[in-house]
């Protein structure tokens, strides 16, 4: 009998950490993070005025403003990684850098977030002037070729030629100004942007099924031209932007737990006999005492 | 003695009585007269105001009250006149036929906003909004000018005043139909909002999609620092279908509800751009409290809930 109870006891134990262990599993945000990325749209914020200073940007959801997801400290060539936003409706504000939340933000734009869809929230054009373009970036490539676009952000020079290699990506665009895809071989190729008295050239090895932004800045002296990755094979989320050490301070979106109701069932079960493993001993013990 | 005196002052006077009813008769005829012309006057001027508002402007049922409450041109062009002076877009530039455009000058709408139409189409492209009477070239409207946001008056002498479709009529048409579905989409989303309440009537406008897209917006970035009470949604264009422009909102829960009606208006007039209200103050109402009143220009914008530039692959 004094066996018995030790084994029942010993089986207790486990049980019990079993049953934390499946129900913090299923609490945890790995877990809810795997039905949301699927549901989730992806936004980063790009700052490709030269004029304007840096800037606060907060997006507000319309069903929730209380919590905005906020990108600080946005200067001009930032652009932010992705962030997973729950689809909605968001209104697009910016405040100065480092003002506090309750001074009184410059409503910009409101654009809807679809599931599965990856945007650009682009501040473009001169200061004072300066407006947002959400750009819808694209996810997906033709089998085995490469995307890219063109953003004019330079205001050294009104209209920019860019070319990839030996196909012409653009002529004479505008200043703030963004052009549709254009779709290419891979291959590690010259991208030339050349202006009115102004040109740049860099290198830049472009991967089958790949898709990307190039952004031409002012740069210290001249003109420069920047590679954003907006999507990486047919991953269903988009890789990210570069790495300006910005990041999102969006809160986590409440968590989808229907996925994992059986195994925190089941959790709940196995923790409810772990307890009544431990003690049913002393329960049982006590008439024969 | 001085009843005797009235007497005798009475009794040559019988004659004289009955013209004096004559006189009474006349003149209750005259006042009679007079105050059912006035009553007629009023009552053309009431449906002058009031008609445009509370009926669409399709042909009126009855053809015996077209006659009847059909306004004199001037009437219907000076009311269209300043509804244009204080509704229409500060920065809008006008085409307007001759007449139109002398009313307008008179409200204060400077000339070089103004834009004289003519049988072309090259003033009405040249124009944001255009204010022609009904009787006007209907493909040159229709094509280029397909929104009506507000009328006035009746039959041939009504003033319309629509907003210029640049793409032309079939591209406004698509525009307006995404625009009416991303305001019933946002509008259901707002009701969801813990920090905004609203009224059983207000809800229905929501979903409705019948709330301007600025003043949605609006609501949402405000919510974000107050919670807030509508207290109504309210239309400025009379003669037009339906969309709300206007909104009045009071703080609710504790604290001092004034102080942040306060600093939501300095955060509205802060705004620039399509986010930048007309009109905007705080006042009281008959009760004391204080609301704040929020109105956007004509015409609303189509397509600001939605400024995403696609991503075309050529």
């Amino acid at each position: 009998m004094k066996l018995l109870r030790h084994l029942a006891r010993l089986a207790a134990i486990p049980m019990l950490l079993g049953g934390f262990a499946a129900v913090i599993a299923a609490a945890s945000p790995a877990a809810s993070a795997a039905p949301l990325a699927a549901r989730d749209g992806w936004v980063r914020i790009a700052h490709l005025s030269p004029e304007a200073p840096a800037m606060d940007i907060y997006l507000y959801p319309f069903g929730d403003p209380a919590h905005p997801t906020v990108v600080r400290d946005v200067g001009y060539g930032d652009v932010s990684a992705y962030m997973a936003l729950s689809p909605g409706q968001y209104t697009v504000a910016m405040r100065g850098f480092d003002a506090p939340a309750s001074s009184h933000p410059a409503l910009v734009s409101s654009f809807m977030v679809n599931a599965k869809t990856a945007y650009t929230v682009a501040a473009l054009g001169p200061d004072p002037g300066l407006r947002v373009e959400v750009l819808k970036d694209q996810m997906t490539t033709p089998r085995g070729k490469t995307l890219v676009r063109v953003v004019q952000a330079s205001v050294k020079v009104h209209r920019v030629t860019v070319s990839y290699g030996t196909t012409v990506l653009t002529k004479q665009l505008t200043f703030s100004s963004v052009t549709s895809y254009t779709a290419v071989s891979p291959g590690v190729h010259a991208v030339k942007v050349t202006a009115s008295g102004a040109h740049a050239t860099m290198s830049l090895g472009l991967t089958a099924n790949t898709v990307h932004t190039i952004v031409v800045l002012d740069g210290s002296s001249g003109l420069k031209a920047d590679d954003l990755t907006d999507a990486v094979g047919t991953e269903a989320m988009p890789k990210g932007g570069t790495a300006t050490g910005l990041g999102g301070t969006t809160l986590p979106p409440p968590a989808d737990l229907a996925p994992w109701l059986p195994l925190l069932l089941a959790g709940a079960l196995l923790t409810a006999v772990g307890v009544a493993g431990l003690s049913w001993p002393r329960r049982t013990a006590a008439p024969h005492r | 003695m001085s009843r005797r005196l009235n007497r005798v002052r009475l009794r040559p006077s019988r004659p004289r009585t009955a013209r004096r009813r004559r006189l009474q008769k006349l003149a209750l005829a005259v006042v009679a007269a007079a105050a059912v012309a006035l009553a007629a006057l009023q009552l053309t001027a009431a449906f002058s105001r009031v008609a445009p508002q509370a009926v669409r402007p399709s042909v009126p049922k009855h053809p015996a009250a077209h006659r009847v409450s059909s306004p004199p041109v001037p009437a219907a062009q000076s009311e269209a006149a300043a509804w244009i002076a204080s509704q229409v877009n500060g920065a809008a530039i006008i085409g307007c036929y001759p007449a139109m455009c002398v009313s307008l000058q008179t409200q204060g709408v400077s000339a070089s906003r103004l834009v004289p139409l003519g049988s072309t189409v090259a003033g009405v492209r040249r124009a944001d909004v255009i204010a022609t009477l009904s009787s006007a070239d209907r493909k040159l409207v229709d094509r280029y000018a397909p929104a009506l946001i507000a009328s006035f008056g009746w039959g041939s002498s009504r003033v319309e005043i629509r907003a210029v479709a640049p793409g032309g009529a079939a591209s406004y048409q698509s525009a307006l139909r995404a625009d009416l579905n991303a305001r019933k989409s946002a509008g259901s989303q707002l009701l969801r909002n813990p920090r905004i309440r609203f009224s059983v009537a207000d809800a229905r406008q929501l979903r409705a999609g019948e709330v301007d897209s600025r003043l949605l917006a609006t609501l949402a970035a405000l919510s974000s620092q107050f919670a807030l009470r509508v207290m109504a949604f309210g239309n400025s264009s009379p003669g037009a279908p339906l969309l709300f422009r206007k909104v009045s909102v009071a703080s609710y829960g504790g604290g001092n509800g004034a102080a942040r009606l306060a600093a939501a208006l300095a955060t509205i007039k802060a705004q620039e751009g399509p986010y930048l209200p007309a009109h905007s103050a705080i006042v009281r109402l008959g009760t004391g409290q204080p609301v704040l009143l929020i109105e956007f220009a004509a015409p609303s914008p189509l397509g600001l809930l939605a400024a995403v530039l696609t991503a075309d692959v050529r």
